[in-house]
Parts: C-alpha cells; sequence; structure tokens
C-alpha cells in the first residue's frame, strides 16, 4: 500500500539525528512534565515553544509534539502513587490506580498503563494515517461556512463537554475569542480593543496567556500547598511484571478505551479529560462486577490510559487536515506552525508531504522511546516525585519569564503574564475553566474571519449556515448537543419534581 | 474572605461587566452590515452573548456555591509579582544573571520557609542553565550581564 510506504519512509526521517535528538528530547520532557503534579502539558509546550522558534518547522513540531504525547504516559505515574493526577487526563487514573497502589501493585498498574498507553497511541496512529488524507480531500470541498461550522462545533464541545458547568465553559470561550480579536482588525485595519495601549498594537501574545494562565496561577496555587507525610515507594522491575490474568483482564479494555478515544479524540472540542471519563464510565457499565471499580479495578485504569494516549494522538487529525485544533494544546500547536509560517489545512498533506509523514513518523519513534523510558527507568520518574517545590516553582517561574521574555523581546509581555496569572487563579476559585478560554483565543479570529466571509458570500444571507450540507449538519448536531447539555439537568429535575409529587398507586 | 455564593455573584458580575465593555467598544466602531461586517460588529456580538450569560450564571450562584476554595495565597502572590516585576525592570538594562537572582530570591520568599542556601544555589545554577541554553545555546537577544 502506499501509505505503508509513506509511512516507513516518514520513520526513516524521524530517525535522522536531528529528528531523533528533538524525538528524544521532547518525550523526556513530557514525561518530565507528566510526572509532576500540577505543571501541565499547555505550560509545558507553552514554555518550549520560544525555544522551538530557532528550530525547523518540523523538528519544532516533532519535539513539541513528542512533549505532548509524553505527558500522557506520565500523568498516571503520579495518579497511582500519590492519588495526584500529574495531568488532567490521569485524573480518573488516580480512582483505581492508587488502591492498587495501596495494595502492593503499584507496579503492575505502572506497567499496565504504559502499555494500553501505546496501545492508545497506536490504534490512533493507524486510525490517522487511513483517514486523513480521506479527510483532506472531503475538506477541500469546505467553504467558509463549513469552517466556521467546525469551529464552532469544536469551541460548543470544549466547553460544554468540560467537567463543571457548561455556561461557565461558554462564558469563557466568548473571553477567549474577545481576548483573541485585541489588536488589528485584518478586515479594516483598524485597531480594537487595545484601550489606548501601544503594546497591545500587536495583539495579545498567546505564550504570554497561556503561561499566565495555566502556569503562574498554578505557581500561586501550589507554592505553600503541604503534601503532608507522604513517602514515594521503592518500585522494582521485578514487581512490574502482571499476571497472565491481569495481562489478560487488560487486553480488551484497552482496546475498547483506543477506539473511542480516537473517534471522540477527532473530533474538534473533545479532549482526553472527556474520553478518559468516557471509558472509564463505559467499563464500569460492561463490567461483570461493578463494585470492583473504585477498589482497584484494573479496567480502571487500562481503558482510560489507552483512550487518553489515542485521544492525544487522534487531536492531530482536525489540527492538521483542517487547521482546527482539537484542543487547547493543539492551539498553541497550531499557533507555532503558523509562526513558522505553515498553515495546516487540506492542503498541508499534499504541499508538506515530508514534513506531514516525518511528523507521523516521529510518533512512532516517540512512543516507542517512550515504552523504553518508562519500563525500565521507571524508578527515576518515581524519585523525580519528591523535588520539592521551593526549588521546582522558582525554577518554573525562571523559565516562564525568560520564554515570555525572549518571544517578543517585550518587557510588557511579562506583566501580561503577571496579569494573567491572577486572572487564572481566580478563575479557577470559582471553577472557570481556562482551556476554553486559551482555545477560543486561537480560533477567535478565524471564525470572525470566516463568519464574515460566508456572509459575503452569501450576501448577508444567515440561513447560508444551514442551507448548505455539511454546514447545516454539523451545526444542527452542535446545537442539539448544545441544548442537552444546558437543559438536560433541568428538564431531569423537572421530571423528577413530577415524580415525586404524584402519589404512587 | 467573602462568602463563595457573593464570589460566584461576583463572577457573573465580571462577566457581565467584560460583556458590557465589549458591547461598548465594538459600538464605538463601525458595524457595517450583516453583508459586509464592520470592525466593531463581532466584539459587539460577543458582548451581547456574555451579558446574556451573566443571567444564568447569576441566578446559579447559589448552586454553584457548594465549594470552598482555599483562602488566597497572598504572601505568595506579592513575593511572585514582586520577583516577576524586578525580572521585567532587570532584565532590559542589567541582563539575564541579575534578572533571574532577583526572580529566584523574591519568588522563593513566596513559597513556605527560606533555606539562604538553597536559594542561592538555585539562583546561581539557574543563572547558568540561562546562559548556556538561551544564550549561547539558542542564541537568543539576551545580554548575560551589563553593569
Amino acid at each position: 500500500m502506499d501509505t505503508l510506504g509513506l509511512m516507513l519512509g516518514g520513520v526513516q526521517n524521524a530517525l535522522a539525528p536531528e529528528f531523533f535528538l528533538l524525538c528524544l528530547v521532547g518525550v523526556v520532557v513530557g514525561m518530565l512534565v507528566g510526572v509532576l503534579p500540577g505543571i501541565g502539558a499547555i505550560a509545558a509546550i507553552s514554555l518550549a515553544l520560544p525555544i522551538t522558534f530557532h528550530l525547523d518547522p518540523t523538528g519544532a513540531l516533532v519535539m513539541l509534539a513528542g512533549i505532548f504525547y509524553g505527558t500522557q504516559y506520565g500523568g498516571s505515574t503520579a495518579s497511582i502513587l500519590l492519588n495526584l493526577p500529574g495531568t488532567a487526563t490521569a485524573a480518573v487514573t488516580c480512582l483505581d490506580g492508587y488502591p492498587m497502589a495501596r495494595k502492593g501493585k503499584a507496579g503492575v498498574a505502572l506497567f499496565i498503563t504504559t502499555i494500553t498507553s501505546f496501545i492508545g497511541a497506536t490504534v490512533a496512529i493507524l486510525v490517522m494515517v487511513a483517514f486523513m488524507p480521506v479527510l483532506a480531500r472531503v475538506a477541500l470541498n469546505f467553504g467558509a461556512a463549513e469552517y466556521f461550522a467546525v469551529m464552532f462545533m469544536g469551541l460548543i464541545a470544549a466547553s460544554a463537554l468540560t467537567v463543571g458547568s457548561p455556561i461557565k465553559g461558554l462564558a469563557m470561550v466568548v473571553v477567549g475569542i474577545a481576548l483573541g480579536l485585541v489588536g488589528v482588525d485584518i478586515n479594516s485595519g483598524q485597531f480594537r480593543l487595545i484601550f489606548g495601549s501601544y503594546n497591545l498594537m500587536d495583539g495579545i501574545s498567546l505564550v504570554a496567556l497561556a503561561m499566565g494562565l495555566f502556569g503562574v496561577s498554578e505557581v500561586f496555587a501550589s507554592m505553600t500547598r503541604n503534601l503532608d507525610g507522604y513517602t514515594t515507594p521503592k518500585v522494582r522491575l521485578r514487581d512490574l511484571i502482571p499476571s497472565r490474568d491481569e495481562f489478560r483482564a487488560s487486553l480488551m479494555p484497552a482496546i475498547r478505551g483506543a477506539i473511542s478515544g480516537t473517534l471522540l479524540g477527532a473530533l474538534p472540542g473533545v479532549g482526553a479529560s472527556v474520553t478518559s471519563f468516557f471509558a472509564y464510565a463505559v467499563e464500569q457499565k460492561i463490567a461483570r462486577d461493578p463494585s470492583r471499580f473504585g477498589q482497584g479495578a484494573i479496567e480502571g485504569i487500562a481503558a482510560p490510559e489507552a483512550a487518553n494516549n489515542a485521544t492525544t494522538q487522534a487531536s492531530f487529525i482536525p489540527t492538521l487536515s483542517l487547521g482546527i485544533p482539537g484542543d487547547a494544546v493543539m492551539a498553541i500547536m497550531l499557533g507555532a506552525m503558523m509562526i513558522h509560517g505553515i498553515t495546516p489545512g487540506p492542503r498541508f498533506i499534499t504541499d508538506h508531504d515530508v514534513m506531514f509523514w516525518t511528523l507521523v513518523g516521529s510518533f512512532w519513534v516517540g512512543n516507542f522511546l517512550l515504552l523504553i523510558l518508562n519500563i525500565p527507568l521507571v524508578g527515576i520518574w518515581v524519585r523525580i516525585l519528591s523535588v520539592p517545590r521551593h526549588i521546582l516553582y522558582p525554577a518554573v517561574l525562571f523559565f516562564v519569564c525568560v520564554g515570555v521574555y525572549s518571544t517578543r523581546n517585550n518587557v510588557f509581555d511579562i506583566y501580561l503574564t503577571l496579569f494573567f496569572g491572577f486572572v487564572g487563579y481566580l478563575m479557577a476559585m470559582r471553577k472557570y475553566p481556562p482551556a476554553p478560554l486559551l482555545l477560543g483565543f486561537v480560533l477567535g479570529p478565524m471564525m470572525e474571519e470566516n463568519l464574515t466571509r460566508a456572509l459575503v458570500l452569501s450576501r448577508g444571507d444567515p440561513t447560508v449556515f444551514f442551507t448548505r450540507p455539511i454546514s447545516g449538519t454539523i451545526l444542527s448536531i452542535t446545537l442539539v448537543v448544545l441544548a442537552i447539555t444546558l437543559f438536560g439537568p433541568l428538564w431531569r429535575k423537572h421530571k423528577a419534581r413530577r415524580a415525586g409529587s404524584t402519589p404512587g398507586p | 474572605m467573602i462568602s463563595p455564593l457573593w464570589q460566584e455573584r461576583i463572577g457573573a458580575g465580571a462577566v457581565l461587566g467584560i460583556g458590557l465593555v465589549l458591547v461598548r467598544e465594538g459600538y464605538s466602531m463601525p458595524l457595517g452590515r450583516l453583508a459586509s461586517f464592520g470592525p466593531g460588529l463581532f466584539p459587539l456580538m460577543l458582548g451581547g452573548l456574555l451579558v446574556v450569560f451573566s443571567v444564568p450564571l447569576y441566578l446559579a450562584a447559589g448552586a454553584h456555591s457548594a465549594t470552598q476554595s482555599p483562602p488566597l495565597p497572598l504572601r505568595t502572590m506579592f513575593f511572585v509579582s514582586l520577583g516577576m516585576l524586578a525580572f521585567a525592570t532587570l532584565i532590559r538594562s542589567y541582563g539575564l544573571v541579575p534578572a533571574t537572582v532577583a526572580l529566584v530570591v523574591l519568588g522563593s520568599m513566596g513559597g513556605a520557609g527560606f533555606r539562604p542556601l538553597s536559594v542561592i544555589l538555585l539562583a546561581a545554577g539557574l543563572s547558568l542553565a540561562g546562559v548556556a541554553i538561551f544564550i549561547w545555546g539558542l542564541g537568543l537577544a539576551l545580554v548575560p550581564w551589563r553593569f
């Protein structure tokens, strides 16, 4: 098959010393970041972003991608050993991973999560390679209305499907879009929302926003948080190998998680935290004895870990083939690509085919590297968890400041980062989610562009979004999902009240 | 400490406030027509959405106030801010190393318990790493020090 040849060619490219090194650095940094609770993929990628400006575009993407999927391998380590998720997507792994560790099965849990993570990533990469060219061809028929519809769907999914209040998510998306508009309006050349500040004329820096919302706010929250009296257990190589029963019990959940993670994760807006919860819920529903969940059921870690890695890889699909980021991290990757002068979209695979296949090849290389890093070297990662906070957080601040300053050589950006640090902390206090804000920020200008263009082409007719078949279908589904998310709980409460007030027969 | 209920209401108020600002800014610019957006139309629409959202947010304040958030980490916020501002002030005129030292020393004061030796070592280590990675390694437009 043609595709197989291209893929193998990509792997060969990815094994070239420069790319291999960048991939290795990326996955190691990713693992590190994933293992440490608090600093997440978004913070790490935004930190790495200024560094990648000096690399060639393919190398930059290889490294950033490595950081991204690397975090998904590391995140479960802290979940299992400390009951503290290393990344938000590993939160579900705490539920059964920590009880397993308490029962002395930490090694098995760590091993199984590594293997299932690899399975998840593999399934997603294969699906991606099989479907992306097809998707890109379909997307060539996309007009402005379709792009707007897909972006709209992505933003609604990201905000409505996050854990917590959908209204807060939606509000944050809108705020993010508004922040994205700060600066010059492309169509009219007029400055918008700059409030008289010269520094805002160039817009708000993505790095400053991301680092402030996710990095500085986390430092505020965690610098004095007390993790009292835990000791990370020693994990020996011998403890890692699971029994045959355990292995067999985790295989099907891993495959189920991989498939659901890939399919859901390919939808713009659906992230790994959603799919890992979904995979856990599915396993619990179909298990013969659901009461085992929460006590150390191996299915409870196998499925979510496969799902979150699958989603991480699958989120490249809409990003690369449509130019629409699947989640906040992809939004930053998209920003990185655009800074390097590359516009992802249907033409990406054909115009930059070497880059695409090298990137895919690097996925394989990276995931294999992570497999190797995770199994024999698990003891090192476990020890990383004991880095004291008073060293870690000042170091984070250092990287934030240097990174942000070096992006535009502008001191104002540091002030901006600090400002967003406060904003992010206040948002977290009342559970206003920051990820939809970032997604809205990156997508906002594109959405406006496509909205206006669609309306220009239709001469001001707003029904065009529904009369065009593709955009109409996407928007209708999105609106239905939105209605269910917003009004579903109210409807259920209404029915419960009705049932309670009528006496039984 | 403000009660969670009022925190929620203030949050809804903030959303309303941002919405109103957007509406005002949008209105102050040409709006154009639907077939030809002016720069102000999209901000106006966004502002309108936020104003609308603030209503259910305010009404649901009671339902959302179940979670109590920890008290504001004022000391951390103060010292981290001071550190970052010091970095911003020093980096241009005095270079990376002084800025780093200021950041690390001040930032560390925001944590629990100040250990002078480890702070000095950390400042030195990060300065060295910074010069090595960012200036020598990546060639960023930074100066190690300038007096």
